[in-house]
């Protein structure tokens, strides 16, 4: 099982406090797929995704990045059972959806370079960076577990 | 030879204008050791990195962080020959230092936090991409002497 710190529970739900999901959901998302362009391949039936300005306004990419960012909220209201939590998602994203689980690592990365540009340096400091990347790679780890 | 469009040429450009590496540096690498704590093995004669502010507060942490982080601007001025340029700076990684590679790319997720956190809204998806790949290269560069 995950241990937590009484810093880290702060640091992860202070910022899920703060987060938009709506905003940061749409943004990681678009982010994922100018960042790292073989991720497009998950979204064939999304539309236009042929440029960084298509990516940034399509919004079946905003409706879905929502989505994603929401089940997020899954994960941290369940710090202590992200595995149990996770179990069915997880199942979904291999046997359905089919996805490398390398891109979750991915899409963290991406979630965590918005957190940093929207709160900047001195609410995002290296504590809270610490909490939330651990936080993202129990959620990732958690995520891959159905999978074999 | 890694092929550079304009605009990532110009963005990596713009970025290392705007930045102070000697402060990307220093907070880069605090937050390296902070946040991949196994890091911290490397720096065993830097003295107090008992905790993120102890780290963040080492003279020593940021002297080093200036260091690598001139490190990275040397690419960004050598952009196509980095491979070559870093080819005594891999050697020494490997065969003096002993850095396992993974760690690179680790503190290189952490220059772009940093970055990310000191331009906000300017560090785009597009400035991100072309970002994420001036650092692929130099973290490549920075193995390729490991074999």
């Amino acid at each position: 099982m995950v241990e937590w710190t009484d810093a880290e529970r702060s640091a992860i739900t202070t910022l899920w406090s703060n987060i938009d999901v709506g905003e940061i959901g749409p943004q990681a998302l678009t982010r994922l797929l100018i960042v790292f362009p073989w991720t497009q391949r998950y979204f064939g039936t999304f539309g236009d995704l042929s440029t960084a300005s298509a990516i940034a306004a399509n919004p079946k990419v905003a409706s879905h990045g929502k989505v994603v960012m929401g089940g997020l909220e899954i994960a941290v209201k369940n710090l202590d059972n992200i595995k149990n939590a996770y179990a069915k998602l997880s199942v979904m994203h291999s046997e359905k959806l089919h996805v490398d689980p390398d891109n979750f690592r991915l899409l963290a990365e991406c979630i965590s370079v918005c957190v940093a540009a929207k709160f900047g340096p001195s609410v995002f400091t290296a504590g809270f960076q610490e909490a939330w990347q651990k936080f993202l790679a129990v959620v990732v780890s958690a995520l891959g577990r159905q999978y074999h | 030879m890694v092929k550079w469009s304009d605009f990532e040429r110009a963005t990596i450009a713009d970025i290392f204008s705007k930045i102070d590496t000697g402060a990307v540096g220093c907070a880069a690498l605090s937050r390296c050791l902070t946040v991949y704590p196994w890091t911290q093995r490397y720096f065993s004669k830097f003295g107090n990195l008992s905790s993120p502010d102890a780290i963040a507060s080492n003279p020593k942490v940021a002297a080093h962080g200036k260091v690598v982080m001139g490190g990275f601007e040397k690419a960004a001025k050598n952009l196509d020959d980095i491979k070559n340029s870093f080819r005594d700076l891999s050697v020494l990684h490997s065969e003096k230092l002993q850095v396992d590679p993974d760690n690179f790319k680790l503190l290189a997720d952490c220059v772009t936090i940093v970055v990310a956190g000191q331009l906000g809204k300017a560090f785009t998806s597009e400035v991100h991409a072309a970002f994420e790949k001036f650092l692929a290269v130099v973290v490549s560069s920075l193995r390729k002497q490991y074999y």
